[in-house]
């Protein structure tokens, strides 16, 4: 649920940015801005019509009046009377026309912006996002919208129309209900403005509490074992209780409140009308005025308010839609993580890391700092070091996730970063530590970054990656789809198809591979963390591997040849083979 | 669901009339107004028009008072009856214990908002009908008494608008719902794996694909919802068609009944406005039957969860003696709905010692926890501590002689101060502060730590949570995977001030990585809900069993090694 009184201060009724980015929006907005007009118009005919036909019937024209002079009246009684059945079907296909046109459009503006939310946060380096809340956001998030395009816009569209032209109309027939309606109806969003100001500063001030207030249920539901284990389960009950009796206390506090632009809004439109019906009644008793443009201007009046009230009603329910959009926005202007990059082809050889520093936008330390460092081809380097030391912060150097902020990577003398990042990553095969699995079947994810190995060179991978096992107790073997995020995997089982992803890739790289492994056996249970282990000491074999790991017992699984690194943060403190 | 209302029936009686009063007023003023003009139009003295002038004024000025009120009184009685609601929730929780549902946070935040839908059915679902009958009858009944024909006409237009289009589009919409629900799972699934797996897919130049599938996905999504547009625009369609017809047919009646001198012009005025302006009774029953299934859905949800029988059979409150005691476990079997999960298992946690359960995941080593701490009744066997036979005394019992950090030890969202003395009420601050120093955590104790302990790390948590077990002082600690989440730095570092601060209390360690297992006195492998092998870390690495084999692990040997 959006927070309304977080979203309500910048919210404009109708966003430029919604307009500039989905060209859906600008269709749709032409669309309903004619249903819009066509409706009025029929709002107006129907009025006339009404009114026409009481005013002429109680004058004594019955339809089935068949006396001489009142036969032609009569007929064209029987006409209105028929047009208004011609309204009402009118009435009826606008309204379903303009709802569905309206969904439409919606649909398309919410593809727009969803696609570019997507391509925005898929172009670039990978960053760190909370992706959860990002595919909320494209999903429910924006579904939101439907309410905004569908209820809110047409409503806008028809409170600016509809007003106008019944007051244009009314002054026509009677100049003092039309000084009633053109006083009243300014007013309306006037006082709600003012209303809603003041509201808002209150809503703000109570928002806090009453999010704490409304948290706790959740918060004691969740932490029921623990209050079990306890036994302070039963004796949290009462307080159960009473915080949700302040919690709706307070709740009603600010209700009394948020109330009354609707109550404002509520007694100005039906007392306009009572001013209106009494006043017309007046001139049309000391015969100022004919029955027929009473009845008419009587219709009419509440006609100027109604949209204005749906108008007022519905912005609260397209607010999450809203709110929503400006989230979209915000991602969009965050261009960080977007940075050119070198095209040059991808050099080979042994990599040195010369005085390189890397450190975070917003923070106040150095993830790596003045790091000198060779890795030499076709061996491997264990790089180990506490949390915090830049171990991961290194393997994104060497994946090209992230740049130095000072010093410079050769690769045989080449400048790293002229190498185009995707060349360069053709020939890197990366375990991370927790790796990704697809929703695709098990060769698909082996094969992701070779789409076109054949078929023995991916069961050639999983036999390196000691994935026999698994393979052979999948339903459908390689052609299993392993579900959301692997989850038909166990976390070992994961790591292995990882590992065998890793093979593929190094097996079918044009140049010498670069393999990277993250932490290869962490939270691993025993067994599974032998199998990985193996497969590990298979792919670092006469390959230039990196390795980083908290633990340097790895030490004794890899060539003698191997070359040790501690990071101690946040610089590097000793190396060399002990 | 509606039951839960019940006690409040008086205040929502009172919403009920407020609500058709504002309703009624909006009807009546037009009404009036209609007779006021037609009226007038026939020059009658200006006395006859007098209480209809001040009457048009006061129902001006009534509905928006009463919808005011009206507002007020229904929030107030639904938000009583959301405590209503949440009270019976919790006790019920408290009393059944279904702490196998606990494994999965989504459905918990979901019985949570079940929970709180009952406040949308009453403000939204409840009121907006009965009002609306209200009102609608007494239109009825007055455009009956002005022609009997044009009252039945408007009756059946009201009732077609108000019960029987909504009703339809509920429906009508609910094949539409399902087809965008499966093409949305569809998006979800291509999204998450382009957003969770950019890095992957970026470093093994996948991401085009991914975002070629995305797009996929919502084009796929986006057609599917404007084909369906044409279904959903129907119910605003027919509500103007059945509002308009409604109209032209009093008008048709009316007029053929004036003619026919069954009707004077005035009252035909007033039987015309009124049937325009009824149909505002009906305006908000779409949106109360749109949410009519999602309710229904809650409230099914909520009352499943209700009826969960308790997890553990009523047993004495007999205390279990506090003081250092033996734990003997001799032949336990456990199972939840399929096969046995624990198999005849013996363990021994003598008084004071530090005992480890290792084994792979799915050996039953999480049940054997959920045992102890009473969360789970097991199918047979004995679990004794010291003379007491735990299996038999009530979870309270129970709980004040066995406590620990269970998985996913919650942090509730308040001070330091508070999540401690949540295990002992009444602690004095120096002796919260004794405890922070024994798990080595150096919190200020008015420290707010965020909802489910958000501003702590991961093993200032588990420092937390063990440092609330401490405080209740147990004959025996059992520690359920405390180390599972933390990144392998931390873990051991963690592990060591753990076992450091349980030193000297009869400790039972459950784990699924081997981390701390060479601290331990004794050695327990669980595999396949029974013991493969146990023994001191020595003996057990020396023999040719799991665990020497596991203990070839690197991670092992480095904590080994120390």
């Amino acid at each position: 649920m959006v927070d309304p009184a977080k979203s309500v201060s910048p919210m404009k009724p109708l966003d430029p940015r919604l307009l500039r980015t989905a060209s859906a929006v600008r269709t749709h907005l032409l669309v309903a801005t004619a249903c819009g007009a066509a409706l009025t118009g029929l709002i107006l005919l129907q009025a006339w019509l009404v009114s026409r036909v009481v005013a002429r019937a109680t004058g004594g024209a019955g339809l089935e009046s068949t006396v001489g002079s009142a036969s032609s009246a009569s007929a064209e009684l029987a006409l209105v009377i028929a047009a208004v059945a011609a309204v009402a079907l009118a009435r009826a296909g606008l309204a379903y026309g303009a709802e569905a046109a309206a969904l439409r459009s919606a649909a398309s503006a919410k593809s727009q912006l969803r696609m570019r939310l997507v391509r925005h946060v898929t172009g670039g380096v990978p960053r760190d996002r909370d992706a959860g809340e990002l595919v909320t956001l494209a999903t429910r998030g924006l579904d939101a919208l439907d309410d905004y395009f569908a209820r809110y816009l047409p409503q806008l569209v028809l409170a600016v129309m509809v007003p106008v032209a019944v007051l244009v109309v009314i002054a026509g027939a009677d100049w003092v209900s039309a000084v009633v309606v053109a006083v009243t109806v300014p007013l309306i969003p006037l006082f709600m403005a003012l209303v809603g100001m003041h509201t808002q500063a209150r809503t703000n001030r109570q928002w806090a509490l009453l999010n704490r207030l409304g948290g706790h249920f959740l918060d004691v539901v969740e932490g029921l074992p623990t209050l079990a284990l306890f036994r302070r389960a039963k004796a949290e009950a009462a307080l159960v209780r009473k915080v949700t009796d302040q919690h709706r206390e307070a709740t009603m506090g600010t209700l009394k409140v948020a109330f009354l632009s609707a109550f404002v809004l509520e007694v100005l439109a039906t007392l306009a009308v009572a001013l209106v019906a009494v006043e017309v009644g007046f001139r049309l008793l000391y015969g100022r005025l004919d029955l027929e443009t009473a009845l008419l201007v009587l219709i009419l009046a509440p006609e100027a308010y109604l949209p204005l009230r749906e108008v007022g009603a519905r912005f609260h329910a397209s607010m999450e839609g809203i709110a929503a959009a400006q989230q979209v926005f915000t991602v969009l202007d965050d261009r960080a993580g977007i940075v050119p990059a070198g095209t040059g082809a991808a050099p080979t050889g042994d990599i040195r890391l010369h005085g390189v520093t890397v450190r975070y936008p917003g923070r106040d330390r150095d993830a790596l700092h003045d790091l000198d460092l060779t890795l030499p081809a076709g061996r491997a380097t264990l790089v180990t070091g506490p949390s915090g030391a830049g171990k991961s912060t290194l393997l994104g150097l060497l994946l090209r996730f992230v740049e130095p902020t000072s010093g410079r990577i050769t690769v045989n003398a080449d400048d790293l970063a002229d190498a185009d990042p995707d060349r360069w990553r053709r020939a890197v095969a990366w375990v991370p530590q927790d790796p990704h699995l697809f929703d695709d079947t098990l060769a698909g994810n082996i094969r992701l970054g070779e789409p076109d190995a054949p078929v023995a060179a991916v069961r050639r991978a999983a036999t390196l990656a000691e994935l026999d096992d698994v393979v052979a107790g999948l339903p459908a073997g390689f052609a299993t789809r392993l579900g959301e995020r692997g989850a038909r995997l166990s976390a070992g089982q994961r790591q292995r198809v990882a590992l065998a992803r890793a093979f593929l890739r190094a097996e079918r790289a044009e140049t010498p591979p670069l393999v990277l492994l993250d932490e290869p056996t962490a939270h691993l249970d025993p067994d599974n963390a032998a199998a990985v282990r193996r497969a590990v000491g298979r792919l670092v074999e006469g390959r230039t591997a990196v390795i980083v790991t908290h633990d340097p017992a790895w030490a004794d699984e890899l060539p003698a040849d191997a070359g040790l690194v501690r990071l101690e943060a946040p610089a590097l403190v000793s190396g060399g083979r002990e | 669901m509606l039951g839960l209302a019940r006690p409040r029936g008086g205040r929502f009686a009172l919403g009920v009339l407020l609500g058709a009063a504002a309703t009624a007023a909006g009807v009546g003023l037009l009404s009036l107004a209609a007779w006021l003009i037609a009226t007038a139009a026939t020059h009658p003295a200006v006395t006859a028009l007098s209480v209809a002038v001040v009457l048009t004024r006061a129902l001006g000025v009534t509905r928006g008072v009463a919808r005011y009120l009206e507002r007020l009184v229904t929030h107030d009685a639904a938000l009583r009856t959301l405590a209503d609601a949440r009270d019976r929730v919790y006790a019920r929780l408290a009393a059944t214990e279904p702490v196998r549902r606990f494994r999965s946070g989504d459905l918990v935040s979901r019985l949570v908002s079940d929970t709180d839908a009952t406040q949308d059915l009453l403000v939204r679902g409840l009121t907006p009908p009965l009002a609306a009958l209200l009102v609608g009858g007494g239109v009825v009944a007055l455009s009956t008494a002005l022609l009997t024909e044009g009252g039945l006409l408007l009756a059946a237009g009201l009732v077609l608008a108000g019960v029987a289009v909504p009703l339809l589009a509920a429906r009508a919409g609910r094949g539409p719902g399902r087809r965008v629900a499966a093409a949305r799972a569809e998006l979800s699934t291509a999204l998450v794996d382009a957003l969770q797996g950019a890095p992957d897919l970026v470093a093994y130049g996948a991401m085009d694909r991914a975002v070629a599938r995305v797009e996929a996905a919502d084009a796929d999504l986006t057609r599917t919802a404007r084909r369906d547009a044409r279904l959903l625009g129907l119910g605003a369609g027919a509500t103007a068609l059945l509002a308009g017809l409604t109209l032209w047919g009093s008008l048709l009646l009316g007029v053929a009944a004036v003619s026919a001198g069954r009707l004077g012009p005035i009252p035909l005025a007033v039987l015309v406005l009124t049937a325009l302006a009824a149909f505002e009774i009906v305006a908000p029953l779409p949106a109360a039957a749109a949410r009519l299934g999602a309710v229904r859905a809650s409230g099914e949800r909520l009352f499943g969860v209700l009826d969960t029988p308790p997890q553990v059979r009523p047993a004495s409150d007999e205390p279990v003696p506090a003081g250092p005691a033996d734990l003997r476990i001799r032949d336990l079997t456990a199972r939840y709905d399929g096969p046995l999960v624990l198999d005849g298992l013996d363990l021994d946690v003598p008084a004071g010692a530090h005992v480890a359960v290792v084994g792979p995941s799915g050996a039953g080593k999480s049940t054997l926890a959920a045992i102890l701490f009473r969360f789970q009744e097991a199918e047979g066997g004995a679990v004794r501590l010291g003379d007491a036979d735990l299996l038999h005394r009530s979870p309270d019992a129970v709980r004040a002689a066995v406590s620990g950090v269970p998985q996913d030890p919650h942090v509730f969202d308040s001070t330091v101060r508070e999540n401690l003395r949540l295990a002992r009420p009444a602690a004095t601050d120096d002796e919260l502060r004794a405890v922070l120093t024994r798990v080595r955590l150096d919190l200020d104790l008015d420290e707010p730590v965020g909802i489910r302990g958000s501003r702590l790390s991961g093993g200032m948590r588990q420092r937390l949570a063990l440092a609330r077990a401490l405080l209740t002082d147990p004959a025996l600690l059992v520690l359920d995977e405390p180390t599972a989440h933390l990144d392998p730095g931390t873990r051991d570092a963690v592990l060591d001030d753990l076992l450091d601060a349980a030193a000297g209390r009869a400790t039972l360690l459950i784990t699924h990585d081997l981390a701390g297992v060479e601290r331990m006195e004794h050695v327990y492998v669980v595999r396949e809900g029974t013991v493969a092998e146990h023994g001191t870390p020595a003996e057990l690495l020396a023999a040719d069993g799991w665990l020497a084999r596991a203990g070839r692990a690197p991670l092992s040997r480095a904590t080994a090694g120390r």
